[in-house]
């Protein structure tokens, strides 16, 4: 694994790559898109996990954080979904330059799952993966938003922008609906399943393998990671790829 | 924007630590600030406060660098088999090696909750170390700190309506009361005569210390003198300033809280090394020592 700064010289993005540690190299590489907020910070040390799993077992895989996210330029009240959007579409111009690879899996987390999808239209990746997705992004942040009327937004101690709330809260429901992608893996609950499997019989659901729930504050203060889940996607990724683990 | 840079820190162990730079533009002094994992959680910190810290102390013209230690965010586990506690020692001295190739001299250790406890270690063993910024270091409680809690629930009249109401309730088990910093996340905490001599040992060499402290330690300490009584007997030299931050979070989730925090340790360290950036930093919040 290796830190490095990709992207526009002025606003730089910084990015993770697991190279294929097997010599019979993959010619699928999977790009990681991080969810939001605290939830990003929780979800680093799985998606570190499975990328290093992955890498395992010959997929090269890139982890980065979105502008104004992570280690990446720009502050939090900068952050926009379209330009996460566009960042996805650099990194995995970047992936494929570093690992030569032909065929692109996204897997996006929580809200990065949003904007995976919102990339696919650009990027047609062989395979998506939508780990928890959003359904609604209006229930979403009326999860997620803290404090009252007349304050600023804010959400897991990170600062909500109008656009980002607007257009989290109006998602495009083509983007969101149209997957093109020849392979789907979605881990969510049964309305997720019905959201997706519905709309497209040949999504591949599972509900959330896990015993806990690994996007709360107790799991950001413990070693313990959603194993089965990360399992569960790097198992399907070999298969998509044409080998078992 | 300040420039930033990766850090690939060569370590005694198989891996590398992994860091972010971010350099100022212009430096003002050899000195570079060292920011330590706050708990398990990576090198960006809770909320992305080292991040926006780590910034604004280059803005200041005081380069910040912001590691994950052995087995934390992207650094490999360490094989030594020494324990985390233990092996942040080594793990901050290498990055202090490291940053000696980029042209400096000194550091200031700064970390929160268990990121305070490494920089506390390291700062006894590594001279380079010449300033030390806690956030929720260790807190103990003290005659003073029990009186003004005393006195703050005499004045209570909600606290008076309460126990009227327990008194006419059923009795919990006893013990349901007795949560302490340490319960709370497994945090140890040395002796008291221990912390007090690692910093009279680092007050005498000068070091410049900075301790605030957030509403999460309010069971033992509510303001400034609870400290000072605690650790009234350490010949301070002047080189400790003590705040409490008692609007805060243990780990400033509020945004606007956030920012005061990082202006306040901004302000602290530009005006100690008297940066000539200092009065730029923007909404500046005065700090006295």
């Amino acid at each position: 694994m290796r830190l490095f700064h990709f992207g526009k010289s002025d606003a730089p993005l910084v990015g993770a790559f697991h190279p294929a540690h097997q010599t019979v190299r993959s010619s699928h590489g999977v790009l990681l898109c991080a969810p939001f907020g605290d939830e990003a910070i929780r979800a680093h040390r799985p998606m570190r996990r499975l990328a290093d799993q992955l890498a395992l077992i010959g997929v090269p895989t890139l982890r980065f954080d979105y502008f104004g996210t992570g280690d990446s330029s720009g502050g939090c009240e900068e952050v926009t979904l379209d330009r996460w959007v566009e960042d996805v579409e650099v990194a995995a111009k970047t992936l494929s330059e570093m690992a030569d690879i032909e065929q692109l899996v996204l897997i996006g987390v929580r809200l990065g799952a949003t904007v995976a999808c919102k990339a696919s239209a650009a990027l047609s990746p062989y395979g998506l993966v939508l780990w928890e997705p959003l359904l609604s992004g209006s229930d979403y942040w009326a999860e997620a938003l803290e404090g009252g009327p007349g304050q600023h937004r804010q959400a897991g101690g990170f600062p909500v922008p109008d656009i980002l709330y607007q257009e989290v809260a109006t998602p495009d429901r083509q983007a969101m609906d149209t997957l093109p992608a020849q392979k789907l893996l979605v881990i969510g609950d049964e309305a997720a399943k019905a959201h997706y499997v519905d709309a497209a019989p040949h999504v591949i659901w599972a509900p959330p393998p896990d015993s806990f729930e690994w996007t709360t504050d107790d799991a950001m203060n413990s070693f313990r990671v959603p194993a089965r889940s990360i399992d569960l996607i790097v198992d399907m990724v070999a298969t998509w790829r044409g080998g078992g683990v | 924007m300040s420039p930033e840079r990766i850090l690939e820190i060569p370590t005694q162990h198989d891996g590398a630590l992994w860091g972010v730079l971010s350099d100022a533009a212009d430096r003002c002094a050899d000195h570079c600030v060292v920011l330590i994992n706050a708990g398990i959680v990576h090198r960006v910190g809770p909320h992305r406060l080292y991040v926006s810290l780590a910034r604004a102390l280059a803005g200041a013209g005081i380069p910040a660098a912001r590691i994950d230690l052995s087995g934390l965010g992207d650094s490999p586990v360490a094989r030594a088999g020494l324990g985390h506690e233990v092996q942040g020692v080594p793990d901050i001295r290498a990055t202090i090696d490291a940053l000696q190739a980029e042209g400096i001299k000194t550091v200031t250790l700064a970390g929160l909750c268990s990121g305070a406890d490494h920089a506390f270690r390291a700062a006894q063993v590594d001279e380079r170390v010449t300033g030390l910024i806690q956030l929720d270091p260790y807190a103990y409680d003290s005659l003073r700190a029990r009186v003004d809690r005393l006195a703050a629930k005499a004045t209570d009249p909600g606290r008076w309506r309460r126990a009227l109401t327990r008194l006419t309730a059923t009795p919990e088990p006893e013990g349901g009361d007795s949560l302490t910093l340490t319960d709370r996340f497994g945090r140890p905490h040395p002796p008291r005569q221990e912390v007090a001599a690692g910093y009279g040992q680092l007050a005498y060499r000068g070091v410049q210390m900075l301790a605030l402290y957030s509403r999460f330690v309010r069971e033992v300490m509510t303001a400034p003198r609870h400290f000072w009584d605690v650790f009234g007997d350490v010949d301070w030299q002047g080189c400790m300033m003590v705040e409490v931050n008692s609007h805060a979070d243990h780990t400033y989730t509020e945004y606007q809280g956030r920012l005061l925090l990082i202006q306040q340790i901004v302000n602290w360290h530009a005006d100690w090394l008297k940066c000539r950036d200092a009065a730029k930093v923007p909404h500046a919040v005065g700090g006295r020592r």
